[in-house]
């Protein structure tokens, strides 16, 4: 047991510190960022890390403790608050109930003295402690909100279980487009290099034409992610391609593609840069989202391209075996999307621009499994915000003027 | 899409079997062993359906909605599925554009995770020939609510949500180039009567009883006026710990709760008839609601009282927060023995179960309330009191509780508010362990 010593460390200082139990995990994946005056520092021990603290298997019972520290250094009261980093989060004896069958009152007592117990950092204090969330396996990433009278801080932290340091924030576009590809359009011409991108995502081969592209994303990688965690979309699955990410490569083998639930699709010659899930908590399907990083820059923020689909069962092909069957109503799914990001505050404003081309109910496409769609063909552009705005102040841009009426290969 | 078996589909081998099967008995063997349906979809018109009869219509300046929800049976009868079995609720909604721009329906806002209606279609298909699920696939398309209506126009179609027991609540968030409008509905579903619809909130109180506060006032009420805890069926009882109080209108109230996945209990039910015995101003609370977590047993209450006092003019409302003790029953034949009640059981209780810490339910109710967008301002005040494990407060049901003492104010808002929208009601937040004594 290499680890007691932190286990007498964490007494010692419940004893010493009141009860605040100011001590982070056994780990030296300590990520620390800060915004104005606050300052978070996260770190998230692994089961066998989580074991030796709190001597309960608590990740057999679904339960990640996720050590959080806010020190507020500013002249207001701030608030952190454990729902942020997962909206159902374990109340510290909500955790404790799962684990209490090993009896021990020792359990009891570290749960409850390392838990954040109150959500309030008063100005020039610090409060650290445990927040008790569900298990991610790979790398844990969630939301910190520190909220307060005037202002709310949102961070978003990607921290690999055990693992590596991954910084999602050195998202290497230069990997993948040289420095002259690279262009920064104003409003029409952005339109038109829209109108002007692949209509639909490809097969390895980049043959067969597959899901039309029917979003574009105008944002940062770190406000999109923090963006799609808001709304819910499926952190524990996410996958990222090495190819965008500077440290990824070692992180990146072997584990967390055991998950990977999303099949390769391809545009630019490259599977997408992002996948991304949003679990259902009725029943198991999901909606599948994938993103390529584009050459293309508006007023210095990224812009991607992607593809949606909602799952809506599972059916056998000749090709894959099995695949999920997606709704063939695409831009019910699109627009779904733009609402799901409205409604977690997340967009700033959004217009449409020429996509795949129309196809009707009656007469609809195939994509690369066989599924048929329909849709408009419109291609749906949503701006980023990177901090909260309101549902009524979200913005409706009118792109009909530099409509080009090309429909890309 | 899955092909099932046709006459003129089915392989010529199988019309080669020396069998003198009839040829329907063949196809749909043919059919059961490929797990296709052999049957054709019927649906009746929504449009001309019984359950529009309790239809309720909203207006704002240039919209109108109307909202029905069929029950179960009325479901079955429309679509010939159960659909309810599925935990599926269709919501029929019919949105009048009144105005000159076009207008947009956020169908998220009726529920963040409703069903597409190709979905539903999908999820049933096993009963029915190829035909018949492109008929019902074509139908459920064709009476999903569209999400544009033209200037001047009307859209009519279902949403399929995921199922709420007790009266259905939803929003119905519509947008145009003027500006949004919100519409709350409550539509009463047969059957089911929530409890507050019973109370006649107009005269519970005479109007010289009441007394309008402002914050600072309500503050000082709340930490020196008003008792600590409900009142119990004996006099002298101490009842759980009143440790929220509400500003806002009831429909704020209910939006919040709404948004928040609270749900309601029935009027005369048996579901919390001990929580009723907690008395304020010598009544049951006028509401109870109760959130269940997904992933467990727990489940938060939430009892809740109009009071005698209004905040600036506002409704106001005193409640208690707490999460709901499975072992009431137990737990009230210690508190009543005085040689159990000083049992290391009651001590080990108070140290390790999930009721006893109610700051914990407090705290996420105040978290519930801003993350869904309900809450324009909170505050911390006093007034509960101080207690610890070591020496926790006691109900006169034998529910064991430990608090730092605070009582949150919670200002609701009608409309949603940003996650740094929410103010802070008093500057100064005291620190814990300095509740003042009971």
């Amino acid at each position: 047991m290499k680890h007691r010593w932190w286990l007498a460390a964490l007494l010692w200082w419940s004893v010493a510190a009141g009860g605040a139990a100011d001590v982070p995990p056994p780990n030296d994946r300590l990520q620390t960022r800060s915004e104005g005056a606050v300052s978070v520092s996260v770190a998230v021990p692994s089961a066998a890390e989580a074991q030796a603290i709190f001597g309960a298997d608590l990740y057999a019972q679904n339960i990640q403790p996720v050590w959080v520290s806010v020190t507020n250094d500013g002249e207001e009261p701030v608030f952190l608050t454990p729902m942020g980093i997962d909206a159902a989060y374990y109340a510290p004896r909500e955790a404790l109930q799962r684990v209490r069958s090993v009896g021990r009152s020792d359990v009891a007592s570290l749960v409850e003295s390392a838990a954040v117990r109150r959500v309030e950092v008063l100005p020039h204090s610090r409060r650290a402690g445990y927040v008790f969330t569900r298990v991610d396996e790979g790398t844990k990433s969630f939301n910190v909100d520190v909220l307060s009278d005037s202002a709310v801080a949102q961070m978003s932290f990607f921290v690999p279980v055990p693992g590596l340091r991954l910084d999602h924030h050195d998202f290497d576009r230069e990997a993948l487009y040289a420095a002259e590809e690279i262009r920064e359009l104003a409003l029409p011409e952005l339109v038109a290099a829209l109108e002007g991108m692949p209509c639909c995502v490809r097969d390895a081969d980049g043959e067969d034409r597959g899901d039309p592209l029917n979003l574009v994303l105008v944002g940062e990688v770190e406000d999109l992610f923090y963006a799609f965690m808001r709304a819910g979309w499926d952190e524990t699955e996410t996958i990222y391609a090495s190819s965008l990410l500077k440290t990824a490569g070692s992180a990146l083998t072997g584990g967390r593609y055991r998950y990977s639930p999303v099949s390769a699709l391809y545009v630019f010659d490259r599977a997408q840069d992002i996948a991304l899930q949003r679990a259902r908590s009725s029943i198991h399907e999901r909606n599948h989202l994938r993103l390529w990083l584009t050459p293309l820059v508006y007023e210095g923020q990224p812009v991607w391209i992607g593809q949606i689909s909602r799952d809506i069962g599972v059916r056998f092909t000749t090709r894959t075996i099995t695949t999920h069957k997606i709704d063939p109503d695409v831009d019910e799914t699109r627009e779904f999307l733009l609402e799901d990001l409205a409604y977690s505050q997340a967009l700033l404003r959004f217009g449409y621009v020429g996509g795949v081309g129309a196809a009707d109910y009656n007469a609809p496409r195939g994509n690369l499994t066989g599924d048929p769609y329909f849709t408009d063909g419109r291609r749906l552009v949503m701006w980023l915000s990177g901090t909260p705005t309101a549902l009524d102040a979200v913005e409706v841009v009118d792109l009909s003027p530099w409509h080009t009426g090309q429909v890309g290969d | 899409m899955a092909t099932c078996p046709s006459l003129s589909t089915a392989p010529a081998a199988l019309r080669l079997i020396p069998f003198a099967l009839p040829r329907g008995l063949l196809l749909a063997l043919l059919a059961i062993l490929t797990g296709c349906g052999v049957h054709s979809f019927k649906a009746s018109d929504p449009a001309a359906a019984p359950f529009l009869a309790r239809a309720l219509t909203q207006e704002q300046p240039g919209v109108a909605i109307t909202a029905a929800v069929p029950d179960a049976a009325e479901t079955e009868a429309l679509t010939g599925i159960d659909l309810y079995d599925q935990d599926i609720q269709p919501v029929w909604l019919v949105v009048e554009n009144r105005g000159d721009k076009p207008l947009r329906i956020a169908l998220r806002s009726i529920d963040a995770e409703y069903y597409s209606p190709i979905e539903v279609a999908y999820m049933n298909r096993g009963p029915y020939s190829s035909q018949g699920y492109a008929d019902m696939q074509r139908w459920f398309h064709q009476h999903g609510l569209p999400r544009g209506v033209p200037p001047g126009e009307q859209r009519a179609g279902f949403v399929f949500t995921r199922r709420q027991r007790g009266t259905k609540g939803f929003n119905v968030d519509v947008f145009s180039a003027s500006g949004g409008h919100s519409f709350t509905f409550f539509v009463p579903m047969p059957g089911f009567t929530a409890d507050y619809t019973t109370v006649d909130f107009a005269s519970l109180y005479p109007p010289e009883r009441m007394r309008d506060l402002d914050l600072a006032g309500l503050r000082r009420f709340l930490e020196t006026e008003l008792s600590c805890c409900a009142s119990g069926p004996q006099a002298g009882d101490n009842g759980g710990p009143l440790n929220v109080a509400m500003i806002g209108s009831s429909l704020a109230l209910r939006r919040a709760l709404l948004r928040g996945g609270w749900q309601e209990t029935r009027a005369g039910g048996t579901l919390l008839a001990s929580a009723r015995r907690h008395l304020f101003e010598e009544r049951g609370p006028d509401a109870i609601f109760y959130l269940e977590r997904a992933d467990g047993n727990e489940m938060l209450n939430l009892h809740l009282w109009l009071a005698p006092w209004t905040v600036d003019g506002e409704p106001a409302w005193i409640g208690q927060v707490y999460y709901r003790e499975f072992e009431e029953s137990l737990l009230r034949g210690i508190a009543s023995n005085e040689t159990l009640r000083n049992s290391a059981f009651l001590s080990r209780y108070i140290r390790e179960s999930v009721a006893a810490d109610i700051d914990a339910a407090q705290r996420f109710l105040l978290q519930n309330f801003w993350y869904n967008q309900s809450l324009s301002g909170f505050g911390v005040v006093g007034g509960v009191g101080y207690s610890s494990e070591a020496e926790p407060a006691l109900t006169f049901d034998g529910i064991g509780y430990f608090s730092d003492g605070f009582r949150h104010v919670l200002k609701l808002s009608e409309t949603p508010v940003p996650l740094d929208g929410v103010h802070l009601l008093y500057g100064d937040l005291a620190l814990p362990g300095t509740g003042e004594a009971r």
